[in-house]
């Protein structure tokens, strides 16, 4: 992709997909950029992957150059949802990936984006690990700071496995933050929040698409979410098509909010953004983990009167309709952001208090919230209110926690050769399994049973 | 007239000539034979004493103890013989030592003109007194590049091998040249190990094996070199011993680690189009090399040298391979 010639550059991200999940978020992304004609902020993008079959297919779906691939790990066969060894591969093969980097030009970026899911191998463990090479290249050989932007995917309902890889994966993010060496900000975006929403808002183009491609009929099922098969530990090949369906639903709506976060850094003829707002700003003003809410087309009528309540009705659909993990309707959240964003008729400053207090019931007391206006001059543009909730009460993330507090008890116990599931499935032991779980129960606040 | 005491001296000086033929004989025996210098000294001494005998001869008719005597003539006729055979045989050893280091050399395969050319240029730049000489023979005393032959022949019915041979030339290159010995001994010992090592991770270990498997069911763009592709080999090896000299000569190995560092950090990874895997086994041999000048307790400091430099060689050897269109092209269709 070539950044624009016109006007002043912006400042530009790399963005680098790793795992099955995160390079099909990628090619997504780069389908409806070449479609629309988005402006570009990604200089340049890397779709990385221990999976040589899963390699191919995405370059075949998403008509991805050779040059923005890397397969990499000694196997080619991918890390079977063991997150030690996607972990470890990045680091073994940092002098390749570091290597391909550099032909696509990553140096003099200001951040990376890392798409990924928190639940498969590759991923779950190679993002990690890919933060810590990023930065010590950046940090340590240059005296840089770089932004590294982790949007990592929640799994499926049901997929315990998964679960507990995302205990991990949370864990190992936020750990690496306390030492510098991990992502300035975690966006978790839930496959299952992202289903129901689209299940939704577009139940008949939903419905034919699973006819289409799986042969379901929607109204026969009482629980689409639960249709999603668990791949990591292997599967059969009708299992993935099943998996990978459903995950073709959803990346579009991922997509669309990775668009408007990074759209207030983009300088454009007749848009205004006050107070300037960009990647730095988002990930120190914001806790950790943010889970992201983005209601489009938002419809406001200002000469109707009473702004305040129309304000409020759109945080609240925002909140508790338009979520991308489910947050509930008090999520409590730590800090927030907001960027509204429209014609200047409707992307007014003077909103600022009204849609301040109407985030009120959604944070915790003391919460901080940080405002951003982008307004155009044409009224072309929709009306869209992108809100990012810092360290939000996520009912997934209990599901989460207990459904891996379980999967380990379930292999725990005196038998040294059921143990041995641990290093054999995932690479560490029971006590590290156990440690990330703590770990992510006590960031939200949850008591684990 | 010849003197008793004249006669005397041509006895002791017979004698010392056989005790060099015996110590000749003894050395041929226990290290196999002699050089060309030595032959040539040995024949030029015994070609001098028959002179010399011979003169006696000239002047034994005049000596009045010895006038008529046919016994002195006969003896030292006999004395003569002798010594014409042992002239000649050390002549025709001289030749048929001569015409065994030409077999030698003739197992070489026939330069083109442009090698013909290096070649000189590579001799005429050993009489402008360049400390490594190179040589058209090979200097194998450990015999590792059979051991190499021995690895591409086991491997050749299944995987391509213009990757695995490009290394092995680079290899070879390095020992062709023999003076001063024991530097290039320790040279060729240590590039023996790393290249064998290289090579056998391109054909015995994952990724790479797996994909140059592929490539040969493919069948495309041949096994060997050219001879461009040789040439370019050997100008870099030829850039490696005058930089080894140099290292050497100034003696600071943390100055030749800190070069080999500044090699790794500026590798020449390829287009992003090639597949990286496989540069990255040449990257990690040279890094190996680094990191064992580095940290070794038992390496001394030549030796430390000699790593480091042989790791600025792969790295130099990975620039002209992305420069070559064959193997650019070889990289780029291996890559998944």
């Amino acid at each position: 992709m070539e950044a624009s010639d016109e006007g002043p550059r912006v400042a530009e991200v790399f963005a680098i997909g790793i795992g099955e999940c995160g390079s099909n978020l990628v090619g997504a992304y780069l389908k409806q950029a070449r479609e629309r004609m988005l402006p570009p902020r990604i200089r340049g993008y890397l779709c990385m992957n221990t999976d040589r079959s899963d390699i191919q297919k995405l370059r075949q779906k998403y008509d991805i150059p050779k040059e923005n691939t890397l397969l990499y790990g000694a196997s080619d066969i991918g890390c079977g949802g063991n997150f030690t060894d996607g972990y470890n591969y990045v680091h073994d093969f940092k002098d390749v990936i570091m290597g391909q980097l550099t032909q696509l030009g990553f140096e003099g970026v200001s951040g990376f984006i890392i798409f990924t899911s928190s639940g498969g191998g590759t991923g779950c463990g190679g993002a990690p690990a890919l933060i810590e090479i990023l930065k010590q290249r950046f940090q340590e050989e240059e005296g840089r700071r770089i932004f590294v932007y982790v949007f990592t995917v929640l799994p499926f309902k049901d997929q315990t496995s998964e679960a507990l890889n995302t205990m991990w994966s949370l864990s190992k993010l936020l750990r690496g933050q306390l030492e510098d060496r991990g992502a300035d900000l975690v966006c978790l975006l839930s496959n299952r929040a992202m289903l129901r929403r689209i299940l939704a808002w577009r139940e008949g183009e939903v419905a034919d698409f699973l006819q289409q491609q799986l042969q379901i009929d929607v109204a026969k099922v009482t629980d689409v979410e639960g249709m999603v098969p668990s791949t990591v530990d292997g599967a059969n090949e009708a299992s993935k098509a099943q998996e990978s369906a459903f995950v073709e639903l959803v990346n579009p709506l991922a997509l669309r909010f990775v668009e408007h976060m990074l759209s207030p850094g983009v300088v454009e003829p007749g848009k205004e953004v006050f107070p300037t707002t960009d990647i730095a700003d988002y990930a120190r003003k914001l806790d950790p983990i943010v889970v992201p809410c983005l209601y489009t087309d938002v419809s406001l009528i200002p000469s109707a009167g009473n702004i305040a309540m129309q304000l409020k009705t759109m945080v609240k659909y925002a909140v508790e309709h338009c979520s991308f993990a489910e947050i509930g309707s008090e999520p409590a959240a730590s800090s927030t952001y907001y960027t509204f964003s429209g014609s200047r008729e409707y992307a007014r400053a003077e909103y600022d208090p009204h849609i301040k207090q109407a985030l009120r019931p959604y944070t915790a007391k003391g919460a901080a919230i940080t405002p951003c206006f982008v307004s155009y001059e044409d009224d072309v543009h929709p009306s869209d209110l992108l809100l990012l909730l810092g360290l939000p009460q996520i009912p997934e993330i209990e599901d989460l926690v207990n459904s891996s507090t379980e999967l380990v008890d379930l292999h725990a116990g005196p038998s040294p050769l059921r143990r041995g599931w641990f290093k054999k499935s995932k690479g560490v032991g029971e006590e590290v399994l156990r440690a990330a779980i703590r770990d992510v129960a006590e960031l939200f606040n949850l008591e684990m049973k | 007239m010849i003197t008793a005491e004249e006669l005397l001296e041509r006895i002791l000086i017979l004698t010392t000539v056989n005790s060099t033929l015996i110590h000749a004989l003894i050395t041929i025996e226990a290290e196999g034979g002699l050089e060309s210098k030595q032959i040539d000294q040995l024949a030029s001494g015994v070609r001098a004493v028959r002179e010399s005998v011979k003169r006696t001869l000239g002047n034994s008719g005049n000596n009045s103890a010895t006038s008529g005597s046919s016994f002195v003539d006969d003896t030292i006729k006999v004395i003569l013989t002798h010594l014409k055979r042992i002239e000649t045989a050390l002549d025709s050893y001289s030749k048929s030592r001569e015409q065994a280091i030409l077999k030698e050399d003739l197992k070489e395969p026939l330069l083109t003109t442009q090698q013909l050319i290096t070649e000189a240029s590579a001799d005429l730049a050993g009489l402008t007194g360049k400390p490594f000489q190179r040589r058209l023979s090979i200097f194998d005393p450990e015999k590792q590049l059979p051991l190499l032959q021995q690895l591409l022949d086991k491997y050749s019915s299944r995987s391509h091998l213009l990757l695995p041979n490009y290394w092995f030339e680079s290899c070879r290159e390095l020992f062709r040249y023999s003076e001063p010995r024991e530097v290039i001994s320790e040279v060729t010992h240590i590039a023996g190990q790393v290249f064998y090592n290289l090579i056998r991770r391109f054909l015995a270990e994952a990724p790479c094996a797996g994909l140059l498997q592929e490539l040969s069911r493919r069948g495309t763009l041949g096994n060997d070199l050219t001879s461009r592709e040789q040439n370019q080999i050997a100008g870099t090896a030829s850039e490696f011993y005058d930089q080894l000299a140099n290292a050497l000569q100034n003696n600071s190995v943390k100055a030749s680690i800190s070069e080999a560092k500044r090699g790794l950090r500026a590798f020449d990874w390829g287009p992003a189009d090639v597949e990286k895997r496989v540069v990255g086994v040449v990257h990690r041999s040279a890094r190996e090399l680094v990191d064992q000048a580095t940290d070794s307790k038992t390496l001394s400091d030549s030796e430390r040298i000699i790593h480091t430099e042989l790791s600025r060689y792969l790295c130099a050897l990975t620039t002209n391979l992305h420069n070559l269109p064959r193997f650019n092209q070889l990289l780029t269709d291996m890559k998944i």
